[in-house]
């Protein structure tokens, strides 16, 4: 009887823990299956909200392409901005399996291209505007064709082992439609001009910038596909790294030295003396300081390149100074520069009517004349307004083109 | 002097000391720029008693914070330009004396009633990045944003540098900061930090959930600089550890440098 008891007691418990184990392990197999269903929602939404975006970026297009009235034309321009930017967003949720991703360079230059006749007031009538439109709204169309089929197809979007990548028949559909938008991608410039072999004088420049002896000094070339070639000198000063870059045509691009920082003794006006006395040391002289900031005892000053007493904010560059002893330990710049000489400004606009341009609840407090790109890259003379936007008096800077007028800018200033 | 007139002199001399520091509250404070000079992007005690004393002419309509913002700096040029001064919007000891002369009764008291007159000195100057009003980075993230990016988006660019590159050297940790910048700029990736940094399969500390990881200073020391135009990396837009990838299409991408365990690629 005791026997008997024993080995129905075992059995009980051992159906117990099986039953207990079998349903804990149901149990995760649904959370893991409700997950990975939930995942695969998120991906076959976002696939087919793309579709939807391209269709109505196609309509978009095409209505642009049937108005020629100048108000009716704009309208759509702003929806194909709105939907060349929403589809851009869709396609960047999907883990597409190759990060080609020249679906969203496409549909970005549509977004530029509309934005730019948006802005200059370009005619529904140009011919080359009407051009551009058909040619867009044929590469949305070839996109929304191939990219319903992938939508739509049966089956989940997600596969492999783990369920986290997608299923191979959505990965290759997806690298096909990549690989039928045309590249647009710019071959990479050739160097112009042939770096020393020799180290000597790359390690006396960079001992100039540095302002001491470096021990172990390397230097190397470093291949840039897109720009040539750099300059790349190592070493150490005091036992602290530096790392400095060159171009090849000898100008300083970045400088860094890393240390620890004391106690801060130097204060903002004396920092700024030490970095405009170091740019000069190193020759760069016309450069005008503008910002300052000072963040756990380093002082980062903004310098400006002064073309004919006029400066360009848009190729500044940072010098770094440590605020313990007043050392310069960081210079970057943005690797463009000015032209040498101002761009024409044949009919500039005056300043009421640049001003006229300006909303109601922005108060200017400063403006003045200054070199800035415009949307293609080409540097023209502009006015920037600072000012303040009511009511919550958040400074702002506005650029305008002294002779189109139009917008070039606006920063939210910090 | 007999000694008892020496006498009287000395406890003349201590009951007008007594009286002095005990009075001293109810006394108007000695006011007095410290000679430094100060430009946009100056803290400390000084800017308070600049942006008091221009506050009290109507020339400074913000919050007085002890940093010389750009409502500070317009304010100090209109100064300047109203009261015949060069127009630099820096405060040199000229201007100082020029706003000292023409606010002879600004007194702490207005602006800092509860502040205690020990700290009215003058010169301590708030150069750390810790607790200091109007500064970048306090407690565990940035406060405010730079150049175009919020707060949001600096801590969270930290949070991925954190992630990514805690063991790399500090010119690897600034260059995960501009890959995220240098796809910022570009055409084909997501056009704000947040959809970069979640974009499927992006980062790995995001599918591995080291982003929550808190960020040291040395991460927002990084992205700083990356924000700030250092770019390590001269434009890369992908970097993969060479000992933990097989990724072909990775391998395949023209190599643009190698910094730490990381090479970068276009």
């Amino acid at each position: 009887m005791r026997k008997w008891t024993w080995w129905a007691g075992t059995a009980a418990a051992v159906i117990a823990v099986g039953a207990a184990a079998f349903a804990w392990g149901d149990n995760q197999r649904s959370r893991a299956q409700s997950l990975a269903a939930m995942v695969d929602a998120s991906y076959s939404g976002a696939l087919r909200t793309a579709v939807a975006d391209l269709d109505a970026l196609r309509a978009a297009l095409a209505s642009a392409s049937i108005m020629a009235d100048p108000q009716s034309f704009q309208r759509h321009l702003a929806g194909v901005e709105k939907y060349a930017y929403a589809a851009q967003l869709d396609m960047a949720r999907i883990p597409d399996g190759g990060p080609d991703h020249r679906v969203n360079e496409a549909l970005h230059q549509i977004d530029t291209e509309a934005e730019h006749w948006m802005v200059s007031g370009t005619s529904p009538r140009n011919v080359s505007v009407q051009d551009a439109l058909r040619r867009d709204a044929q590469t949305v169309a070839q996109l929304e064709t191939q990219l319903e089929q992938i939508a739509w197809h049966t089956g989940r979007v997600l596969g492999g082992p783990s369920g986290t990548e997608l299923a191979p028949a959505i990965r290759n559909a997806l690298t096909r439609l990549q690989a039928s938008v045309a590249a647009t991608r710019h071959q990479p410039k050739a160097s112009d001009t042939t770096v020393p072999v020799a180290p000597g004088p790359w390690i006396r420049r960079a001992e100039q910038v540095a302002g001491g002896t470096l021990d172990k000094p390397q230097v190397s070339h470093v291949r840039d596909p897109r720009n040539g070639s750099y300059v790349l000198v190592t070493g150490s000063l005091n036992g602290r790294p530096v790392r400095i870059e060159f171009s090849n045509a000898g100008t300083l691009a970045s400088y860094r030295l890393n240390r620890p920082l004391g106690k801060a003794r130097v204060d903002l006006a004396d920092a700024a003396a030490s970095s405009a006395r170091w740019l000069k040391s190193i020759g760069l002289q016309q450069l005008v300081r503008t910002y300052a900031s000072q963040v756990d005892g380093i002082a980062r000053f903004t310098y400006q390149p002064i073309v004919q007493g006029i400066p360009a904010p848009d190729a500044s560059c940072k010098v770094l100074v440590a605020l313990d002893n007043g050392q310069v330990i960081g210079f970057y710049d943005r690797g463009k520069w000015p032209p040498k000489t101002l761009p024409p400004a044949p009919h500039p606009l005056s300043e009421r009517d640049l001003r006229g341009r300006l909303g109601p609840q922005f108060h200017v407090q400063d403006e003045r004349r200054i070199l800035a790109e415009d949307p293609n890259g080409k540097w023209v003379q502009a006015i920037a307004f600072d000012g303040t936007l009511a009511p919550s008096d958040e400074p702002y800077r506005v650029v305008l083109d002294l002779v189109t007028g139009h917008e070039l800018s606006i920063e939210r200033l910090t | 002097m007999s000694r008892g007139k020496r006498a009287i002199a000395a406890w003349a001399c201590v009951l007008a000391l007594w009286l002095t520091a005990f009075n001293a509250d109810e006394m108007p404070t000695a006011q007095a720029f410290t000679a430094r000079n100060l430009i946009y992007g100056s803290t400390g005690y000084d800017v308070d008693e600049l942006q008091g004393r221009l506050h009290l002419l109507g020339y400074y309509w913000g919050r007085i914070d002890g940093v010389f913002g750009w409502k500070t700096y317009w304010a100090v040029r209109t100064f300047q330009y109203n009261f015949g001064l060069p127009v630099t919007g820096e405060v040199d000891m000229r201007t100082k004396i020029m706003l000292v002369k023409a606010t002879p009764n600004w007194n702490y008291k207005m602006d800092f009633p509860n502040r205690p007159a020990a700290s009215t000195s003058g010169s301590t100057q708030q150069t750390t990045a810790s607790g200091g009003a109007g500064t970048l980075i306090s407690g565990d993230g940035f406060t405010h944003g730079m150049d175009n990016l919020s707060a949001s988006d600096l801590n969270l660019m930290a949070h991925v540098v954190y992630g990514e590159a805690r063991g790399e050297p500090f010119e690897g940790q600034v260059a995960v900061a501009a890959v995220i910048l240098n796809r910022l700029h570009d055409p084909k990736f997501p056009k704000s930090i947040p959809a970069i940094v979640y974009q499927p399969g992006a980062f790995d500390c995001v599918n591995d959930g080291q982003i929550n990881l808190q960020p040291n200073r040395q991460a927002m020391q990084a992205v700083i600089d990356a924000v700030n135009g250092w770019d390590p990396t001269h434009g890369a837009l992908y970097y993969f550890n060479p000992a933990k990838t097989s990724n072909a299409w990775m391998w395949a991408q023209p190599e643009l440098v190698t910094i730490g365990h990381h090479i970068f690629t276009l």
